[in-house]
């Protein structure tokens, strides 16, 4: 007989206990215990853990907001930038005087002709 | 130090094969719900269009400097925009990877993903570049933005989580990663665009002014010289730009031919063609290609790095199994780690 199955639930003496809670460390019945993110914890555990979280997340909002604004101005910047470099390059080296420049270089030397 | 080798090993031993991602990127994006693969569209269009109606208004227009501010201001919400949608387009096919339905877009789902994206991509557009420069990290950084765009899909809100995720799965396989790269990058695509181009401007600069006649060679020397970095750089990706070089040429073509309309294309011949907005126009329509495998292939790697601890793939594909019994329908067929 293994040891999980003499143990008893630490709510209801009566049942046997089934799973046993990776936080606590204590043994459960099936109705105590339940499936929260993977794992299996028990009811006081999955509220601790519960209220972890919606501190976290409320931290974890503000820190992302901040870094989200940080991350859109620096996207401007860089936009605003690539805006002022384009402005300041000569229109013709955008077209095809640039590329194909030696269509407009000087014409055939005379004895050609 | 033993344990680190074992890691190593054990990260080998469950290594994917190169060939095998290509195939089943394609194979993922085929199976994709048409409502999965509009998303991408529907992101990067608008950018597209905005980039290259920014990049001509501020080279073209004089005055354009005056509204520079507001300009770069509505392409940034652009960017954000883009990487909203590759993000829920990215999402889309991690569900259908692993068949399970989409987590509801709630509102405040879609605006932890948005802040998500927007406090970590823009560090692209500079880290980008400067790794290419440096060549050693580049694929390293090219996967993390790429994973990042998977991972922080708005069921979190922790940056760090998203961020320390997407760079562990970057570092793994980093052959299969870099083959997978080379196939299907539009940075790569749009490098060698670049240095082709200047390659052609290079050969043309040194034809000599009096032999007018010469100037076919030169032209075909750096034609030639473009080709081979095209090919080099971006291989795959080469071809799928050359197709729409050459579709978007032969179109006036064909419509002069046919209809005997005369399109300013047609009109324009070469001049045509060597300017920055064909060559951008040709860019973005290849990335509208490319980028959708790039993402498939990444969503991929996520799926392989991350069931190597939580054995995902067994049960994406018990429960392929499960919705195709007793039905011709052909599941997606998934690498068991």
């Amino acid at each position: 007989m293994t040891e999980i199955e003499v143990l008893k639930c630490l709510n209801h003496p009566e049942r046997e206990a089934v799973a046993r809670c990776p936080s606590c460390l204590r043994f459960f019945c099936r109705e105590c215990i339940t499936e929260y993110s993977g794992k299996v914890l028990c009811s006081s555990c999955l509220r601790k853990a519960h209220d972890a979280q919606t501190r976290l997340s409320a931290r974890s909002w503000l820190s992302c907001g901040t870094a989200a604004a940080a991350g859109f101005m620096m996207l401007w910047l860089i936009f605003y930038s690539v805006g002022r470099i384009l402005a300041s390059i000569p229109q013709q080296t955008h077209g095809d005087t640039f590329w194909l420049s030696v269509n407009h270089s000087p014409p055939i030397s005379s004895e050609h002709e | 130090m033993n344990k680190a080798i074992t890691t190593r090993a054990r990260l080998r031993q469950f290594a994917p094969r190169f060939v095998d991602t290509a195939e089943e990127t394609v194979h993922l994006l085929r199976s994709a719900p048409a409502s999965v693969l509009m998303r991408h569209v529907i992101g990067v269009v608008p950018f597209a269009a905005g980039f290259m109606s920014f990049w001509s208004d501020m080279s073209a227009n004089a005055l354009a400097i005056e509204h520079c501010v507001p300009a770069s201001f509505l392409l940034a919400m652009l960017f954000v925009w883009m990487k909203a949608w590759q993000t829920a387009f990215a999402h889309g096919l991690k569900c259908h990877l692993l068949a399970i339905p989409e987590a509801p877009w709630s509102f405040s789902r879609i605006a932890r993903m948005a802040a998500l994206q927007t406090a970590v991509q823009p560090t692209g557009l500079l880290v980008m570049p400067l790794a290419m420069v440096a060549m050693v990290p580049f694929h390293v950084a090219h996967a993390f933005y790429q994973n990042f765009t998977i991972l922080a899909d708005g069921t979190d809100t922790d940056i760090r989580l998203a961020a320390r995720q997407s760079l562990s799965q970057a570092r793994m396989w980093p052959a299969h990663n870099i083959l997978l790269m080379w196939l299907f990058s539009p940075w790569l695509l749009g490098s060698a665009m670049l240095i082709g181009f200047t390659a052609i401007r290079i050969a043309l600069s040194w034809y000599p002014p009096t032999a007018q006649y010469y100037f076919m060679i030169w032209f075909v020397l750096g034609i030639i010289m473009a080709f081979n970095a095209l090919v080099v750089f971006a291989p795959f990706a080469s071809a799928v730009a050359g197709n729409i070089a050459l579709s978007l040429l032969a179109t006036p073509a064909i419509l002069h031919k046919a209809f005997g309309i005369r399109t300013p294309l047609l009109l324009a011949g070469l001049h045509g063609v060597f300017n920055v907005t064909f060559l951008m126009t040709v860019f973005w329509l290849s990335y509208l290609v490319l980028d959708p495998l790039m993402k498939a292939a990444s969503v991929l790697r996520c799926h392989y790095g991350q069931s190597l601890k939580s054995g995902e793939d067994i049960l994406a594909e018990l429960r392929l199994l499960d919705r195709t019994a007793g039905s011709q329908e052909m599941p997606v067929r998934i690498r068991s780690t």
